[in-house]
């Protein structure tokens, strides 16, 4: 290691002065995997000078579990519960990506309850992700005040859904072809009092950070990303949304009852880490005033559709009767068979876009299940958004394009 | 406090290994050590409604210098192993892992080229809590069946 | 606007004029092209998708494979990109061998690619010349063997046995 600097000019200086050195050969530094501020366990080697990042390498595969390679193993019901643990903050989202992809590729009819279900169970599962985030972004920043309201809110959301289908955070509550069961009037109930107070809260939030002056100074101009850049390293969901590109797979394929409800899509303009901090959450806003016209407006009718090969027949009848039992033997132990083809299908996640491409041999098991996960295509784009600014910021950076280490190793 | 017995004037007869032990398990600090789901579940226990701080083992510390209780909430896959371990060998004396979850105890679904099947390969176990994810409340539980544990031990004789 | 038919078929017949050598085929599939083209055309039909007014497929969705176990090309490589200006998706399939895994980067066409086949290579062995830095993502450096090849099986090989990193009696 050479000193290759002084600190002021040699020739000033007498032969008995010692000179100073300036060592000016970059820091590798290691952060990961194990630091409280990496969101999961992501390692990333810095070079730095001072403190200021000249690149970052992420390393990834800490968290791998092979879960493409066992969605080959299994029936396509019993992926539905892989799923759930990608995105582990938003699991229904991710469910519904996947029995999109199989009803997709098979052309199965879901009945409209169903969607309304389902698109009602995946704003909520975004306010809860948007929440989540926003409370361990403050955290990361320092803001811990907004960490406990942000999960106060979010335990009566959890609440719901543990009501609804039996788990708080990993809930399969998807099947190809509708829903598991129908919603209770508790959760209604429930909801349309959490919807009350719910502006309430997201104006004590915007109290707290919105004009503040740290919050802005920490967030203004950090990790910007063009829009060009962003089009190009893939980005999507409020990352992209916040450097000012419209793109959102709700209104651009619409799925769901998406066409049917009155929704805006928030833009940012400089994409920075505020203006995606100002869309995740003017899209609270939007999710709650969604899950208020669902409430008012959803149907009546089946959950899931009568297709004997996707739905399990009522329980009363399969103790009563021999062939409701073979149904119901035949639904849960063999599943159902895909015709052979393929099909690459993108839903629109909290995180952004989560896409499966599927490719069917005929069988009951996938030939090869491949999830396009949104947190391992914006982690390409780390090195782009780092570089630049100081260690400090990195974990701002982690922060703001909410990456999930379970959605990006699988 | 059930430690002894107490006299009225502000006196206490009790054991060394009761009040050794009531300070080690009143104040349990965990290290930050999530890796996958089960890390969501542990944040909510420290959040409002769950409150772990009751207990005593609220103060999560970012160093596992600092901390006493490892509690590995998550998948561990074979390239994390190394880095569990050397965090535990961190871990100054006396120190309790936890293993939170399906994956952490063995593997859950999981039986794949990548995952480990059990913490318990890689760090001796105290406490297994099973869920996946465990409820806050089931966290809770296994945290303090950890410090009845700990109540049992004996401080001097080995 | 939605995705249709006719939209489909236009991007299937502009591929066909302009690189008729490397077409092999075509499916529309709910509306949607999933194009065969050879592996030497790739890069360069990647490139005129991107830059042909029109078509401007300028976000890369997705670079995966599949494997083909028995085929004589058992490797299947696949494109999937979104045009942003006109919200439409093609699916680009490229068969490669096992004897010549490799097939070019498009990494220089969107950098968004450069993670999506680092982990195609790192799963199957296919290689991707031209890559600024192709290594494995997400198993260590010195694993052996290509995770997701049908003859690979699912608990692994002993890899994930292998504890050597435990301090054992007597260090």
């Amino acid at each position: 290691m050479q000193a290759t600097g002084y600190l002021w000019d040699p020739e000033s200086v007498t032969e008995d002065e010692e000179l100073p050195l300036l060592r000016t050969e970059k820091l590798m530094l290691n952060m990961g995997p194990q630091h409280p501020a990496t969101h999961g366990v992501l390692q990333v080697i810095l070079e730095l000078e001072g403190e200021k990042i000249l690149k970052a390498t992420p390393h990834l595969g800490y968290l791998h579990r092979g879960s493409e390679k066992i969605a080959e193993q299994g029936t396509y019901t019993q992926v539905i519960p892989l799923t759930d643990r990608l995105d582990y903050i938003c699991a229904m989202a991710n469910n519904w990506a996947y029995v999109r992809a199989v009803e997709k590729l098979m052309g199965v009819e879901v009945p409209e309850r169903a969607e309304w279900l389902r698109t009602l169970v995946a704003e909520l599962s975004r306010i809860s992700g948007h929440l989540f985030w926003l409370g361990t972004q403050a955290l990361d920043i320092g803001a811990m005040t907004v960490f406990f309201y942000t999960f106060r809110e979010r335990e009566v959301i959890l609440d719901v859904f543990e009501r609804l289908c039996g788990a708080r955070l990993t809930n399969s509550y998807m099947r190809v072809g509708g829903v598991e069961r129908d919603i209770d009037p508790w959760c209604i109930d429930k909801l349309r009092e959490f919807l009350a107070t719910f502006q309430a809260r997201i104006d004590e939030y915007d109290t707290l950070l919105k004009e503040n002056r740290i919050w802005i100074r920490r967030t203004r101009d950090v990790a910007v990303i063009t829009a060009e850049d962003a089009v190009e390293y893939s980005l999507s969901g409020p990352s992209l949304r916040g450097s000012g590109v419209n793109h959102d797979l709700r209104k651009a394929e619409p799925y769901g009852v998406y066409e049917q409800l009155d929704f805006e899509v928030p833009l940012g303009k400089r994409g920075d880490t505020y203006d995606r901090y100002y869309v995740r959450v003017r899209e609270l806003e939007q999710s709650s005033g969604m899950v208020r016209q669902i409430l008012d407006r959803m149907p009546e009718g089946p959950f899931i559709t009568e297709d004997p090969k996707l739905r399990r027949p009522d329980k009363v009848l399969v103790n009563a009767s021999m062939e409701a039992m073979i149904q119901h033997f035949k639904v849960v132990c063999h599943g159902f068979d895909v015709d052979k083809g393929e099909v690459y299908c993108g839903t629109e996640c909290p995180k952004g876009e989560l896409g499966y491409y599927i490719v069917s041999d005929g069988t009951g098991n996938p030939y090869r299940l491949k999830i396009r996960a949104p947190s391992f295509v914006h982690m390409g784009a780390l090195d782009h958004m780092s570089r630049g600014y100081m260690i400090a910021d990195l974990v701002t950076v982690f922060g703001t394009y909410d990456i999930v280490m379970g959605e990006c190793d699988r | 406090m059930g430690l002894g017995r107490e006299f009225d004037s502000g006196v206490m007869t009790t054991t060394v290994d009761a009040a050794v032990n009531w300070a080690r398990k009143s104040a349990l600090w965990p290290m930050t050590f999530g890796l996958a789901c089960c890390a969501i579940e542990m944040i909510a226990t420290v959040a409002a409604r769950y409150d772990v701080d009751r207990f005593g083992a609220g103060v999560f510390r970012g160093s596992p210098r600092q901390s006493d209780l490892m509690i590995v909430a998550g998948t561990l896959t074979r390239k994390m192993a190394p880095v569990v371990r050397r965090i535990y060998d961190q871990m100054p004396e006396p120190r309790y892992v936890i293993a939170m979850g399906s994956c952490a105890t063995s593997g859950n679904v999981y039986n794949t080229y990548s995952v480990v099947q059990g913490v318990d390969q890689i760090v001796p176990v105290d406490v297994y809590i099973a869920g996946c994810p465990p409820r806050p409340e089931a966290l809770i539980d296994g945290i303090l069946m950890l410090q009845k544990k700990i109540m049992e031990q004996k401080v001097f004789a080995r | 606007m939605p995705a249709t038919h006719e939209g489909a078929m236009e991007i299937v017949d502009k591929l066909r004029e302009s690189f008729p050598d490397h077409y092999m085929g075509h499916k529309v599939f709910r509306d949607e092209p999933y194009i065969g083209i050879r592996k030497d055309g790739l890069r360069e039909i990647c490139r005129w998708l991107k830059e042909t007014p029109g078509l401007e497929f300028d976000y890369p969705v997705e670079v995966t494979a599949v494997d083909y176990m028995g085929d004589a090309e058992r490797f299947e490589v696949i494109h999937v990109l979104w045009s942003m200006r006109h919200r439409r998706r093609v699916i680009l399939k490229t068969r490669v061998s096992e004897a010549d895994c490799a097939v070019g980067t498009v990494t220089d066409i969107w950098r968004g690619a450069n993670f999506m086949e680092r982990e195609t290579y790192d799963m199957y062995g296919i290689t991707f010349t031209g890559h600024p830095d192709l290594r494995r993502i997400m198993m260590t450096d010195d694993f052996e063997g290509w995770p997701l090849r049908k003859d690979f099986p699912v608990e692994g090989r002993g890899w994930r046995e292998n504890y050597d990193f435990l301090p054992q009696v007597g260090d």
